[in-house]
């Protein structure tokens, strides 16, 4: 793994960093930056993610590599980290794909969260990760917009997975379309929080991501062969108890916590408590922190 | 010339009799107080002087001694100034030696010869119960609590009438109506919160101690106040111990016997002695123990110092306050059901994904106040949620605290068959014998023990919950799947979500 230092107007700095108003006079590169030589894609979103947010981010890295794209973003918790991973996976199965690109907020040598740090140097060795911070600099609040107007400098286009009202990852978006970078967003349920910022970002005209198909349709590549996301029919019929399909609706609306299940439906917590039994037996919902959502499997069903 | 007068001091929440002996002699005038009086007691010298001479009394100018036996104990409080004054009445002749003899006087004086209340008169009657006990005439429907022959009088003079001159005591005032007028707040106010409100029906049927999780608005300090309402009476002893109590901490009883669990609900910011008990001029009842046989809520736990969350552990686990100091060591009663309510994380709405603005450390920080030994405390946790406002309106009133309170005091009859007042004390060694489990129950435990979302501690609350499940449902036999799992999904833990957020 090589580390360097790249100054502007060397043949390596990449040309996209130019369009700001005040670009880095020069980037710490661990790491190799020729993965940048390919068409970038940014995916950023929000640190607290849903379970599902992490896993589309995931999806959508892993697509967008095997497509020949290299993944930027900002190897945060949530879905930045998801996204990095899903694009290493990629590389992992197909050699050929570029590495994935993370710009980072503080020092090369301060890695931040602490717990990426294995994240980090996989990134580190099959791409690379850049700073505009010098070695030993902290993490500072004060960085990460400074991080984020890199990363929507960098991409052609940025997809916005999960965010809040007034998440970090809207910042970045708002820098892209100054950029004129085009900004796609993934749209989620209009009652979860975590999906407020990007349903706003799809009602002020991004268009949405259902799958990568539609990312490589922003860039004006062809969809891969055309998987149009699960075939409908076939998706598997709601199983058991009416209680437990209803609890299961609810759900896909988005997650929720058995007190607002159980006031929603006017149910006693003990029936609630055998429905939620009943499909978590079926492997169709979990409980990830103080709620419930559908797993993967619940998601496909068809409530 | 000599007089002994039998009086009382407070140690903690316990009387201890005291004889008070003045000795008026010829000499120096003077006046000498002996017998390891406090600063209070040796003002009284001043006091007993001014309202002897208020009264209308002679004071004697003679050599007077007052020894405050047993005089190797340290005595403090106000509460000896009227034994001494009636011992001097009584030494200097003024009134008969035997109208004294069997009696003994408790009680402050005020400079205008009036007779003042102190506190911890209860337990201090209770010390002299034997003897025909004489107390401020505010304080004798306290003192007919503990002992049978309490009479009162306002002031010196009027006492002075009835023991010299065979005047009839006075009639205390008609004490206040019985405290069932002050029931608290009504359950049927809260709508929807399905799991909250099992989660306190439980809590009060098991004695289980509960933690409300949730967002700033959620109501559930509108909850914790209305468990005490859900509980059964307390039984003759425990309504004695607290009435007891309450008056060592100098406290009103308006309504005599303390007959409903009380409830005390102490800010975040209460020191450590004020929670406990203990103080340095005064051993005094803390808020842990004025809660005995009620509630003690703990609105924002995880604001709470950890020094006096750590001190709440021991006296939690036997249902006693040792407080021990240099001079004295005392014991409170402190059998409490602890409610607890706290934000999920600084900003409040962990509780949904993606609802959280704290940064991963601040959640850290708060999480890890809440987690570990004290979290292990509460057996029943339960998400309370903010309802949508069309539902505040929309939900049909819940069922009121009366309809709970009858299933809480028919399970809690359940437990007492069991041997012990509520569940939450079955030891864990007779779980197999007073809680079986069926085999699908006993299946789903072993899942969560194998996937260490439980640990061995854990499994014995949750059975134990689960057997209060089946209580307030009317049922034995071996716990069924579905009060295990319903057990287990009122555990739930705050600290889960950082993993989330990771």
């Amino acid at each position: 793994m090589t580390s360097g230092l790249v100054r502007r107007g060397s043949g390596s700095y990449p040309a996209d960093l130019e369009h700001l108003a005040a670009p880095p006079s020069c980037l710490y590169v661990l790491g190799d930056l020729a993965c940048a030589d390919a068409r970038r894609v940014a995916i950023v979103g929000t640190r607290r993610a849903s379970r599902v947010g992490r896993e589309f981010a995931a999806e959508l890295g892993f697509g967008l590599a095997r497509a020949g794209l290299c993944v930027v973003s900002g190897l945060a918790r949530g879905i930045d980290g998801a996204a990095h991973r899903g694009a290493l996976d990629a590389r992992r199965t197909a050699p050929g794909v570029p590495g994935p690109l993370a710009v980072v907020g503080s020092g090369l040598d301060v890695v931040y969260p602490a717990e990426h740090r294995e994240l980090w140097e996989s990134v580190a060795a099959a791409g690379a990760v850049v700073s505009e911070f010098g070695p030993g600099t902290p993490p500072l609040p004060h960085h990460f917009p400074a991080r984020n107007r890199l990363i929507a400098a960098l991409a052609e286009v940025v997809v916005v997975v999960e965010s809040a009202e007034r998440g970090g990852s809207l910042v970045t978006a708002r820098l892209a379309l100054d950029l004129g970078r085009t900004v796609l967003a993934v749209p989620g349920s209009v009652r979860a929080p975590v999906n407020r910022g990007t349903n706003l970002l799809l009602r002020d005209g991004a268009s949405p991501v259902l799958d990568v198909s539609d990312v490589l349709g922003a860039l004006g590549l062809a969809g891969p062969a055309s998987p149009p996301g699960p075939v409908p029919a076939r998706r598997p019929q709601h199983p058991a108890g009416a209680l437990a399909r209803r609890v299961g609706e609810l759900l896909a609306a988005g997650p929720a916590s058995p007190e607002a299940l159980a006031d929603q439906l006017s149910v006693h917590p003990l029936a609630l408590t055998g429905a939620i039994e009943e499909l978590a037996q079926l492997g169709l919902v979990e409980q990830p922190g103080l709620w419930w959502e559908l797993t993967p499997a619940g998601a496909a069903v068809d409530w | 010339m000599l007089a002994m007068i039998a009086a009382a001091t407070l140690l903690g929440a316990v009387g201890r009799p005291v004889t008070v002996e003045v000795h008026v002699s010829s000499g120096l005038p003077g006046f000498t107080v002996v017998g390891l009086p406090d600063e209070a007691c040796r003002e009284a010298r001043d006091r007993v002087r001014a309202a002897l001479l208020s009264s209308g009394f002679a004071w004697p100018m003679q050599r007077i001694t007052v020894n405050l036996a047993p005089s190797g104990q340290r005595k403090g409080g106000s509460v000896l100034d009227l034994p001494i004054a009636v011992g001097l009445l009584a030494a200097t002749g003024v009134v008969p030696a035997e109208a004294v003899t069997g009696r003994a006087f408790l009680g402050e004086l005020g400079l205008d010869g009036s007779l003042r209340r102190v506190p911890g008169m209860v337990p201090m009657v209770a010390a002299r119960r034997d003897e025909r006990c004489v107390v401020p005439l505010d304080c004798v429907s306290e003192g007919r609590l503990v002992a049978a022959d309490v009479e009162g009088a306002s002031c010196l003079g009027e006492l002075v009438g009835v023991l010299r001159d065979g005047l009839p005591w006075p009639e205390p005032a008609p004490s206040g109506a019985p405290d069932a007028g002050e029931r608290p707040a009504d359950l049927a106010d809260v709508r929807g919160q399905a799991f909250a409100r099992l989660a306190l029906e439980v809590a009060a049927a098991g004695a289980h101690h509960l933690l409300l999780v949730g967002p700033p608005g959620a109501g559930k300090t509108m909850l914790a106040h209305r468990l005490a309402g859900v509980l059964p009476d307390l039984d003759a002893e425990t309504a004695l111990e607290a009435t007891i109590l309450r008056s060592a901490a100098g406290l009103p009883l308006p309504g005599g016997l303390l007959r409903r669990p009380p409830i005390r609900a102490p800010h975040h910011s209460a020191s450590l002695v004020s929670l406990i008990g203990g103080g340095t001029a005064a051993v005094r009842p803390g808020e842990l123990s004025l809660a005995h046989g009620g509630v003690l809520f703990l609105d924002e736990l995880a604001e709470f110092p950890p020094s006096v969350l750590d001190a709440l552990r021991q006296p939690l686990e036997e249902g006693v306050v040792r407080v021990t100091r240099a001079r004295a060591s005392v014991v409170f009663p402190a059998a409490v059901l602890v409610v607890a309510a706290t934000n999920p994380c600084p900003c409040g709405h962990a509780t949904s994904p993606g609802g959280c603005r704290c940064t991963a450390t601040e959640r850290q920080r708060y999480v890890r106040r809440l987690s570990g030994p004290l979290l292990d405390r509460f057996d029943v946790r339960v998400v309370v949620h903010r309802p949508p406002e069309d539902d505040l309106l929309a939900l049909e009133p819940g069922e009121s605290s009366a309809t709970v309170a009858a299933r809480v005091a028919a399970a809690r009859e359940r437990a007492h068959r069991r041997g012990v007042v509520a569940n939450a004390h079955l030891p864990g060694s007779r779980l197999d014998e007073l809680a079986p489990l069926s085999d699908p129950a006993r299946e789903r435990l072993r899942e969560e023990l194998r996937a260490g979302t439980l640990s061995g501690r854990g499994l014995h609350r949750v059975r134990r919950v689960a057997r209060t499940l089946a209580d307030l449902a009317g049922e034995d036999g071996p716990l069924g799947l579905c009060w295990v799992a319903l057990a287990l999904q009122l555990r739930q833990d705050p600290a889960r979500h950082l993993q989330v957020a990771a």
